[in-house]
């Protein structure tokens, strides 16, 4: 009822007048009420006018069914209530024979080409195929990598849409929300990434290169305006799995410190990310924001304000801060791309991101590079067991069918720049460093590798390892750090 | 100028998404929070000034909503935490067992001496309860907390958890107090603090930690 008072005043005041709010209501309304919900009071009003003979509240409904059509017609696909509610709708309309009604809530025009679109966004960026890379870790320069990770993190960045940011702001979970699961999961993959990429390095010079590396990298993402990958890399450094490592530290030199005390401040919490806050306002153009950062601020607004004010009113402005900050996040998504990504160094990354490591096991790979301390017994567990229900519960599962994709296309990338006489294998050496780019690379190879070697065994080879890391974990690090 | 308090504190709620956290703030400091400028400061609550024994308590509580699945971002709040809320949802079995995770973390990266107490939120949802009260308990006692059934609907226990930890932080920095109520201006703890207020880009920005 409240609802209906809401949309007859801002029918009465003339749809123009008040677009942006009206757009704000029907933007917003699940908050409230369900969309299905809606559309009954409506058609209910509907109803109730038709019996009072009220051409012009009929007329008016439907111009108002036809606005909410037009610009949200995904709610109409995505939400099975509300097309069962709009179906029954339209068969009284019909029945009624009012033949500018039914054409007003047609629903069958919505454009098909434009549904087709929004599924299939991608990012336009300029991707070369055809240039050969190397697809070795070392070789990489630091602006390669910020490139493709920033490509990576815009890509699952534009997917997330606006009913998804609503979703997770009522549901606060992920569950059913595979955009935003997927956009969390890559922050932690990127962050698991640096400290295993760190930690694979044998000695504490080497580690220390890493590190510096992913500096460097940190510095690029902060240029291409990336706060999320920036949050991302400069989190994994900060972990205490690697800020523990001290003989590593000691090889970094001050100036690299410098700028990564620069950058911690920068990202850091104190009050409310205030640095944060005030250099992504001055970012104009392309940039990615910390989402978490965003994410508790709609939970706060959401949480903090109250959904009715005194009278029962709806409280608009609720509606309107919501609204204005999921826009902004939306808004960002349009921007296009800066850079360009080769293909195959996306295939690269993106198997090297599938980590499903547990904190334990970092920890454990820490102390088995930099053991705690010389009077401490090395190996004593530190912490209490953890629940093993945790694991499952909170990360992702990993599911084989992407993870074979995904090695499928990291083999044809390999390939493609490997395999120079395109016979089919590649030579054991090239292979081994291929292999070593990988965080899992530390995985002692079982087998021996010699002359040749096969798209099979290398496939064969990907998918063992990475199986190994995101289903066994621990076990395998363990027997493997034995043998170092 | 004149200070509106004796001492800072600040205090950390850690649980589950969807336990309720921001909730119990929001009940705690009457929805108070700065909405005015959020692009630039944020959605920030505002803290709160409680007495206890006498001493005026300004209290900052941190909340981690929407941040729960960002390994890197929670660990941020850790470090410079003196008291931590660990909370699950009485209707949640499943919240209730991660508070051995979030405990162990908070081993793990806050520092010694921190104060921790047991929440168990949502008490007015008995109907759904799937954690007994007494389970609750028993794992307080484990940890040898204090234990609250708290309800942000009801307003069941807000202000008594929100006061008890309060004490507890207290209590842990007593030798630092006493000296500070001999001394006229309170050199101490007043270092500790982090004041809203404080004209931007001030000097004395604490270093920044993350685990």
């Amino acid at each position: 009822i409240i609802q209906k008072r809401y949309i007859f005043f801002y029918l009465e005041g003339n749809a123009c007048q008040n677009n942006q709010l009206l757009k704000i209501i029907l933007a917003m309304h699940q908050f409230i009420i369900s969309s299905a919900d809606m559309l009954q009071k409506l058609f209910s009003t509907y109803l109730n006018a038709l019996e009072n003979n009220s051409s012009m509240q009929c007329v008016k409904i439907c111009y108002f069914v036809r606005y909410w059509i037009t610009e949200f017609w995904i709610m109409f696909k995505m939400d099975s209530k509300l097309s069962t509610a709009m179906e029954e709708f339209q068969e009284v309309v019909r029945a009624n024979g009012e033949e500018l009604h039914c054409r007003l809530i047609d629903t069958s025009q919505i454009n098909s080409r434009d549904w087709s679109r929004k599924l299939t966004q991608r990012v336009k960026a300029n991707t070369s195929k055809k240039r050969k890379v190397s697809l070795l870790f070392d070789h990489l320069e630091p602006e390669e990598l910020s490139d493709h990770l920033t490509y990576l993190e815009f890509k699952s960045f534009r997917r997330i849409s606006f009913s998804d940011y609503q979703n997770y702001i009522v549901n606060s979970c992920v569950k059913e929300n595979p955009t935003m699961e997927r956009s969390i999961s890559l922050c932690n993959g990127i962050s698991q990434w640096v400290q295993l990429m760190v930690l694979s390095r044998p000695t504490p010079q080497l580690r220390a290169e890493v590190f510096i590396k992913f500096i460097h990298v940190a510095q690029k993402l902060h240029q291409l305006q990336n706060f999320n990958t920036l949050m991302a890399v400069i989190g994994g450094l900060c972990h205490s799995s690697i800020s523990r490592l001290k003989e590593t530290s000691s090889c970094v030199p001050h100036d690299v410190i410098k700028v990564f005390n620069e950058m911690t401040e920068l990202l850091s919490s104190y009050r409310n990310y205030d640095s944060y806050r005030r250099a992504y306002n001055e970012c104009s153009n392309f940039k990615i924001p910390i989402l978490g950062v965003h994410l508790k601020d709609l939970i706060s607004l959401y949480e903090g304000m109250p959904d009715y004010l005194e009278d029962k009113k709806i409280n608009v402005y609720k509606l309107y801060s919501l609204y204005n900050h999921i826009d902004e996040l939306i808004q960002l998504q349009e921007m296009p791309l800066p850079l360009e990504a080769n293909m195959d160094l996306v295939h690269l990354l993106t198997l090297s991101l599938d980590l499903y490591y547990t904190e334990d096991e970092i920890y454990e790979l820490s102390y088995a590079r930099e053991p705690r301390s010389h009077r401490a017994a090395p190996m004593t567990p530190s912490k209490p067991p953890v629940v093993a229900d945790w694991a499952s519960g909170v990360a992702p599962k990993p599911d084989p069918k992407t993870i074979s994709k995904h090695v499928q296309r990291m083999v044809d990338s390999v390939f493609k720049n490997y395999d120079h006489d395109q016979d089919g294998y590649i030579s054991q050496e090239e292979f081994e460093k291929i292999a070593a780019s990988f965080p899992f690379s530390f995985c002692v190879m079982a087998k021996d590798w010699e002359g040749l070697i096969s798209r099979d065994e290398i496939t064969a080879y990907f998918m063992r390892a990475s199986s190994i890391y995101s289903k066994l974990g621990l076990g395998f690090v363990k027997s493997s750090i034995l043998t170092l | 100028m004149a200070k509106q308090y004796d001492v800072l504190f600040r205090l950390l709620l850690l649980g589950d998404s969807g336990v309720g956290k921001t909730c119990l703030l929001c009940r705690f400091t009457d929805n108070q929070f700065h909405p005015a400028h959020i692009s630039t400061i944020g959605v920030d609550f505002k803290m709160k000034t409680i007495e206890v024994d006498g001493i005026k308590v300004r209290i900052q509580i941190w909340d981690t909503a929407g941040q729960e699945r960002y390994q890197t971002i929670t660990k941020q709040y850790y470090r410079r935490a003196q008291g931590i809320f660990l909370v699950y949802d009485i209707s949640s079995e499943r919240s209730y067992q991660h508070i051995v995770k979030w405990a162990s973390d908070v081993d793990e990266y806050a520092p010694d001496g921190v104060q921790k107490i047991l929440i168990g939120n949502k008490a007015d949802e008995e109907h759904k309860r799937q954690v007994p009260k007494e389970q609750g308990l028993q794992l307080a006692r484990e940890y040898g907390m204090d234990f609250y059934e708290t309800s942000a609907c009801s307003n069941l226990n807000i202000k008594e958890s929100f006061t008890r930890l309060t004490e507890l932080v207290l209590q842990a920095h007593r030798k630092e107090l006493d000296e500070l109520r001999g001394l006229p201006c309170a050199p101490t703890l007043a270092r500790l603090e982090e004041d809203e207020q404080q004209p931007l880009g001030s000097e004395d920005t604490p270093k920044t930690c993350w685990c």
